[in-house]
Parts: C-alpha cells; sequence; structure tokens
C-alpha cells in the first residue's frame, strides 16, 4: 500500500511539474518565462528532503518535455538528469547547512551545469552551434534563467524557514 | 566513495542513452502516444485560457467587451457568451483561411494550436494533427489569409512542432514587394519581431513594403505575407541593408492554422 501511494505520489509530482512548466511558458512575458519552475521545484525539494528521487523526478519530468522539444531528443533528457545527480552530490557533501544561500548558490551551480551538459549533449548529436542554435540568443535566455531560478530558490527557502524546520539553516 | 560515483554517473548516462535509443527506433510510440493523449488536453486548456486572457485586454474595443461579459456575468451568461465569443473568433479566422484556399488550391491540414513554448529557450507552436495527417518536416505553417506563421519542426503521429518566424533558429527566403522586388533572409531571435537581412545595399526600402516568401525555398510556395517594413537599418560601410519586420499577425497568438503539405503536392 506505501508502494502504491509513492508511485501514485511520485507520477501527480511529475505531472503537477508539467503543469508548472507549461503555466510557466504560457502565461509570463520575457524575461520572466525564463525561470526553470521544474529546476526551482526539485532543488527545493532537494532542500528540504536531501533524497535522491529528486533525480528520477528530474529523469521522468524532461522526458515528458523531450515529447514536444525540438532539439534532438535526449539532449535536454541527459543535461537535466546529470546536473540533477551533480546537484544532489553537491547537496550531500558541500551545501550542507540548509541555509537560503547556500540553496540559492547550489541553484546557480546546477543551472551552469545543466546548460553546460545541455551544450555538451547538443554537440556530441551533431547540432552545430553556432548555425542551429545561434549562442548570442540563448546566452541571454541562460542568464534571466539562472539568475531568476536561484533568487527564487534563495527566496523560497528563506520563506519557507519560518514554517518549515527542513529549511533551516544547521547551527 | 568516488568509484561508486563514477559508477552511478555513467548508469545515469546509459540509462539516458538507453531511453534515447528506444526513442529513435520507434520502441516507445505507444508510451509516448498514451503520454501525450494526456498531456495535450491540459497543454491546450491552458494555452486557451492564456489567450482569452490576453484578448480581453489588448484593445480598447476588448476592454469594452471585456465590459459587456462583466454585466453578462450579472445575468449568469457568462460561460455561453465566452464559448461564443471564441466560436466566432475561430470562425472568423477559418473564414479567412478558407478564403485563401479558395483562391490558391494547396493542399492542407486545418490545425488546432494547443500549446507554445514548451522549450522556453525556443519560439514554437504545437499543433493538434501530426504525420498521420499528413504533414511532415518543412512543411509552411499559414494563419489568416496566407500568412505564413513559421515552419513544421518536429513530426509525431498525432502532433507536430512548429517553429515561428521570431524563432532564433529560423530563416525563410523572401523578397520586398518593391519594384525591384529585393530578395533577403527573414531571420528571428529579435523578441516577437522580425528581421530581414542581406537585402542589397543599392535597393530602395521603405517603411511599409510588404514582404512575402520569394518561392526560393524549397517546401515554401511564392507569395505568403510575412508582414510590412517597420524600419531600415541602412549603414553605408555595410553591403547589405536590414529591415524590422512587422509580422502580419501576431505569431504567438495564433489557435488555429493550416498546414501547407508541400511534400505531395510537389510545389
Amino acid at each position: 500500500m506505501k508502494y502504491i501511494f509513492r508511485a501514485i505520489s511520485f507520477f501527480a509530482t511529475v505531472f503537477a511539474l508539467f503543469v508548472l512548466h507549461i503555466l510557466i511558458t504560457v502565461f509570463l512575458p520575457y524575461p520572466l518565462r525564463a525561470v526553470n519552475g521544474i529546476f526551482f521545484i526539485l532543488i527545493m525539494i532537494l532542500v528540504a528532503t536531501g533524497k535522491s528521487f529528486v533525480i528520477w523526478l528530474s529523469f521522468s519530468s524532461y522526458f515528458i518535455l523531450e515529447l514536444y522539444g525540438t532539439t534532438p531528443f535526449g539532449v535536454t533528457l541527459f543535461a537535466a538528469t546529470i546536473s540533477i545527480l551533480l546537484a544532489f552530490w553537491l547537496h550531500q557533501n558541500f551545501f550542507t547547512n540548509h541555509s537560503w544561500y547556500a540553496a540559492g548558490a547550489l541553484a546557480l551551480i546546477t543551472l551552469f551545469l545543466f546548460r553546460a551538459l545541455f551544450f555538451l549533449a547538443l554537440f556530441a548529436s551533431g547540432s552545430t552551434l553556432s548555425g542551429d542554435f545561434p549562442l548570442s540568443g540563448l546566452g541571454s535566455f541562460f542568464f534571466w534563467e539562472a539568475l531568476i531560478t536561484s533568487c527564487l530558490v534563495s527566496a523560497g527557502c528563506l520563506l519557507l524557514s519560518i514554517w518549515i524546520p527542513a529549511f533551516r539553516r544547521n547551527e | 566513495m568516488r568509484l561508486s560515483k563514477i559508477r552511478t554517473f555513467i548508469a545515469f548516462t546509459l540509462v539516458v542513452g538507453f531511453i534515447a535509443a528506444l526513442h529513435v527506433f520507434g520502441f516507445l510510440r505507444e508510451i509516448e502516444g498514451f503520454l501525450r493523449k494526456i498531456l495535450n488536453p491540459v497543454s491546450g486548456t491552458i494555452y486557451t485560457s492564456a489567450l482569452s486572457g490576453k484578448m480581453i485586454f489588448s484593445s480598447k474595443e476588448e476592454l469594452i467587451a471585456a465590459l459587456d461579459r462583466a454585466n453578462a456575468e450579472a445575468d449568469g451568461t457568462l460561460v455561453d457568451n465566452a464559448r461564443l465569443y471564441f466560436l466566432e473568433k475561430e470562425n472568423e479566422e477559418l473564414r479567412k483561411q478558407l478564403n485563401f484556399f479558395s483562391k490558391a488550391p494547396i493542399s492542407h491540414v486545418g490545425v488546432r494550436v494547443i500549446g507554445k513554448n514548451i522549450e522556453p529557450h525556443a519560439n514554437t507552436i504545437l499543433l493538434d494533427q501530426g504525420s498521420a495527417a499528413g504533414i511532415s518536416i518543412g512543411d509552411p505553417v499559414i494563419v489568416g489569409q496566407g500568412i505564413l506563421a513559421g515552419k513544421v519542426v518536429r513530426v509525431e503521429r498525432e502532433t507536430s512542432v512548429a517553429q515561428l518566424l521570431s524563432d532564433q533558429r529560423s530563416k525563410v527566403a523572401a523578397i520586398i514587394l518593391n519594384d525591384e522586388e529585393s530578395p533577403g533572409i527573414i531571420e528571428g531571435g529579435y523578441k516577437i519581431s522580425v528581421r530581414m537581412n542581406y537585402i542589397p545595399q543599392n535597393e530602395t526600402v521603405k517603411v511599409g513594403d510588404v514582404i512575402a516568401t520569394s518561392g526560393l525555398e524549397e517546401r515554401i510556395p511564392r507569395g505568403l505575407v510575412i508582414g510590412t517594413v517597420e524600419a531600415v537599418i541602412k549603414e553605408p560601410h555595410q553591403p547589405f541593408q536590414q529591415a524590422v519586420i512587422a509580422p502580419a499577425s501576431p505569431l504567438e497568438e495564433a489557435f488555429a492554422a493550416s498546414v501547407l503539405i508541400t511534400r505531395t503536392a510537389g510545389i
């Protein structure tokens, strides 16, 4: 029964992440649209629980998004899964004090890794960065993505630390 | 410890690679189709809601219409009126497209737009028809009376994704409808506007000139309207001039469109 409940909550979370992503891309204007809602939630969950299931959440959410993407299949999926895996290790070994600034820094580094891996996978898939994906436009988008998402993670952790002990800084 | 991390890293990379391979060879088609059946209505509902919100406040007339709807709410008829409003809009759009196709008999498929920008760094729209309806990669997507909105860049059985002209990867061969029929390339990547680059420096381009497809590009027929010249950027030391184009239709607010089936028609 416990496993069934867990499976249902897992798929419900993946569905909710998809809806959140669609809401952001459809309703928000640029540059607010650049916020990475999925990473925001995943990093918040990681900071609160420290559990590795966020990697599978990331994998499942980005698998769904790949169904509608225009980049070669697997590029975003690879970048998202591996960057959340690295974020999980960073959280276990470096950003361990649960403070709002550590969470913000973790989000910033994770998004940097995500986009670095994205370009790496894109290059490996045979897409030419200058032709298929002009760097000038993507650069500003990724800057806003990292800035807004990491600020949101910091603000979210700061706010939630009032009510939820898991977001409070370890003394 | 370090070895176990390397193993985990390799394991996840292999899992992603395996899933990508299954996708490429079509083994995931059934699962992906099932997921799309669940997720497409969700995306469509959110997209339609976003458009209705925008339409209410986009102009004075829309504001008046919103006021009428608010009054109607008091009578308890808001839902019916909203539905009627969208049906009227859709009807108007379909009439325009029908008018275009009656003049230019081109094989086409009517599609409904059910989402946009699912990859947030791209300007794309999600269409509710795919290869089952005859759509293939490279087919042009039009709105209104022959206004080019973009090109199909991904096709699945039941859905397809079109790249709008405003997308930074979009490039379309076009001409300016002036005396010289100046050629150029329409490129996106300038937020919601598009630009026409590589216009020869010695040709006369005026604000208000109409831009249309040149027909030089495979699968894109000649004469599809793109927009009008809003500003001309001409610098003496450059070999080409550039024009800022106002699209003839708001590209990101389309809710119904047509895909021209160019593969079999050979146009």
